[in-house]
C-alpha cells in the first residue's frame, strides 16, 4: 500500500532502508516528509504539545534503532510510523492516568479563560503534496461515513478504547458498536482503495 | 469466505479496538490463517491512513534537531536478510537484534508459523522482541488501569476531544473553572459543523425541578439559547448541542434554570467561555 503514487512511497520506503543503514541524512528526511503527520497524530492522542514532541521523539528513536525492522511488504510506511506513534502516544496517555486529575485541575486553572485554536497551521512544508492530498482524501471518506460509524472508528483509533469500552461510553449495545465498526471500516476501505492499491 | 465468522474480527483488531479475550483468540486464529491474516493486513493498511486524518499541528522547529541529536549519540541495529534467521534463533540477539520477518507465504518458516501471533503484534506495535514482555505486564497494567477509565474526568474530556478534534478540522476548545476548585468545563466549539460539546466536571447535578442552560452570545446582542443539560450524580456531564444558524458566538456560559428551560438567563452565569471570531 502506499500514501499515494508508488514513487512516493519507495521514497520512504528507500528512506527507511538508509536509515536502517544509519544514515542520519535519510532520517532527517524521513522527518522532513513525515514529521508532521506523526506530530499531529500524536497531538490528536495526547493533546497537549509537549507530550506529543516526546512522542514523536521516543517514535523516530525507535525508527532510527529498528528501521531494519520494516518491511514494505506488510504495509507503508506511513501505516507503520502511525502505528508506532499511535502505541506510544495511547501509553502515554493510559501510564498518565493517575496524574491526569492532577494535571487536569492544573490546566483548568492555567487555561481559565484562554483560547486554543486548532486551527489547520498553514500547509506546512513538511507535508509532501501526495501526503497532504492522501490526508485530504481520508478525511473526506471520513467524513462522508455515517457519523455513528464514524464515532466509534474515531474512539478506537484516535481514544484507544475497545469496543466494549466505546459501547459503554455511549451507552450502546456491544453488537451495534461492532457492526458499526465494520460497516465503517469497510466503507473505508472501499473509499480509500486508490490509496491502498498503489503498493503491496 | 462470507462464512467464516473469525473475519468480522479483522476490522476492530486492525483497529486495536478487539477486547482483551477476543485478540488472544484472534491472534491465535491468525498464526494458521491466511485469509483472515490477508484480511487483517490490507484493513491495518486502512487504519494506518487513518493517522494522517488527524488535524495539522505543526510539530515545534526545535524538535527535529533533537531527533537528529539523538540519532547521533546511538548507533541503528543493522540486521541484513540473511542474518535474520540467526536472529530468530538466538535469544542472546533477540534483545539487540531487531525481528524481521519474511513476508510471502511461501517463507513462512516453521518458527514464524508457531510465533505468527506474537509476530504480527509485534511487527505493527514494538519492533523489539525483548521488549514483548514489557509489552505484556504493561498491557496487563494498561487493562486494569483502563477500567478506572470511566472514573477519570480527564477521560470524558479527553474522549469527547478525540471526537470533536476529529469532526472538523477546525474546532476550537476552551477549558474555564470557577471560582475555587469547581465547577469546570471544556468546551469545543465546532463553527463549521455548528455543534457544540460541553464536557463539565465536579458539578452538583441541578436540583429536583432545575436544569443547565448553555447560552451562547453574540457581541452585542441577547443570549441566545444553546440548549440545557444536566449532570449525572459524580458531577459530570458530556452533552453536544446544536448552535442555531447564523449565531456568531462570542461567548458561552451556564445558567442554572427551571426545567424545561428558559428564553432568557434568569440566574447569574458561570462557566463563561470567550471565543475568537471564525
Ligand atoms: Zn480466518
Amino acid at each position: 500500500m502506499s500514501i499515494h503514487p508508488a514513487g512516493v512511497q519507495s521514497r520512504e520506503a528507500a528512506l527507511v532502508a538508509q536509515v536502517a543503514d544509519g544514515d542520519e541524512r535519510a532520517l532527517g528526511e524521513l522527518y522532513d516528509r513525515c514529521g508532521g503527520m506523526a506530530f499531529s497524530l500524536a497531538f490528536a492522542i495526547v493533546g497537549e504539545h509537549a507530550d506529543a514532541e516526546e512522542v514523536v521523539a521516543d517514535a523516530f528513536a525507535q525508527i532510527w534503532r529498528s528501521a531494519s525492522g520494516f518491511d514494505p511488504a506488510r504495509g507503508s510506511v506511513v501505516a507503520w510510523l502511525g502505528t508506532i506513534v499511535r502505541t506510544r502516544a495511547l501509553d502515554l496517555v493510559r501510564s498518565r492516568k493517575r496524574r491526569a486529575r492532577v494535571l487536569e485541575e492544573a490546566a483548568v486553572v492555567t487555561d481559565a479563560g484562554e483560547t486554543l485554536v486548532l486551527a489547520p497551521t498553514a500547509e506546512s512544508p513538511d507535508r509532501g503534496a501526495e501526503v497532504t492530498e492522501a490526508s485530504a482524501l481520508v478525511r473526506k471518506s471520513l467524513a462522508e461515513l455515517p457519523p455513528p460509524q464514524r464515532r466509534v472508528i474515531e474512539l478506537a483509533y484516535f481514544g484507544g478504547l475497545s469496543q466494549s469500552e466505546i459501547s459503554a461510553l455511549l451507552s450502546e449495545p456491544l453488537g451495534t458498536v461492532k457492526t458499526r465498526m465494520r460497516a465503517g471500516m469497510e466503507k473505508l476501505r472501499q473509499a480509500l482503495r486508490p490509496l491502498l492499491e498503489a503498493g503491496a | 469466505m462470507s462464512d467464516h465468522a473469525w473475519l468480522e474480527h479483522a476490522a476492530p483488531y486492525a483497529l486495536g479496538a478487539l477486547d482483551e479475550n477476543e485478540r488472544a483468540s484472534f491472534e491465535a486464529h491468525l498464526s494458521t490463517c491466511d485469509v483472515c491474516t490477508a484480511e487483517v493486513r490490507e484493513l491495518r493498511n486502512v487504519a494506518g491512513l487513518l493517522a494522517t486524518a488527524a488535524p495539522d499541528v505543526a510539530p515545534p522547529p526545535r524538535l527535529r534537531e533533537r531527533i537528529l541529536a539523538d540519532a547521533r549519540a546511538v548507533r541503528p541495529i543493522s540486521t541484513t536478510p540473511t542474518d535474520a534467521s540467526a536472529a530468530t534463533t538466538s535469544p542472546a540477539r533477540e534483545h539487540r537484534g531487531v525481528s524481521r520477518f519474511p513476508s510471502g507465504r511461501g517463507a513462512l518458516i516453521p518458527w514464524l508459523a508457531a510465533a505468527a501471533a506474537v509476530a504480527f503484534a509485534a511487527y505493527f506495535g514494538q519492533q523489539y522482541r525483548g521488549e514483548r514482555h514489557q509489552r505484556l505486564a504493561a498491557q496487563q497494567a494498561l487493562a486494569s488501569a483502563r477500567a478506572a477509565i470511566d472514573s477519570t474526568t480527564t477521560a470524558v474530556a479527553r474522549r469527547d476531544s478525540v471526537i470533536a478534534l476529529l469532526t472538523a478540522p477546525d474546532v476550537q476548545t476552551v477549558t474555564v473553572s470557577g471560582s475555587g476548585p469547581s465547577p469546570s468545563a471544556r468546551y469545543f466549539l465546532d463553527r463549521r459543523a455548528s455543534r457544540i460539546v460541553i464536557a463539565a466536571n465536579s458539578l452538583p447535578p441541578a436540583a429536583s425541578g432545575r436544569t443547565y442552560q448553555l447560552w451562547g452570545i453574540q457581541t452585542g446582542r441577547a443570549p441566545v439559547s444553546l440548549g440545557t443539560f444536566n449532570t449525572d450524580s459524580s458531577g459530570r456531564a458530556l452533552t453536544t448541542l446544536p448552535i442555531p444558524v447564523g449565531l456568531r458566538i462570542a461567548v458561552t456560559a451556564v445558567t442554572d434554570e427551571p426545567s424545561g428551560g428558559s428564553s432568557q438567563p434568569t440566574t447569574t452565569p458561570f462557566l463563561a467561555a470567550t471565543w475568537k471570531s471564525e
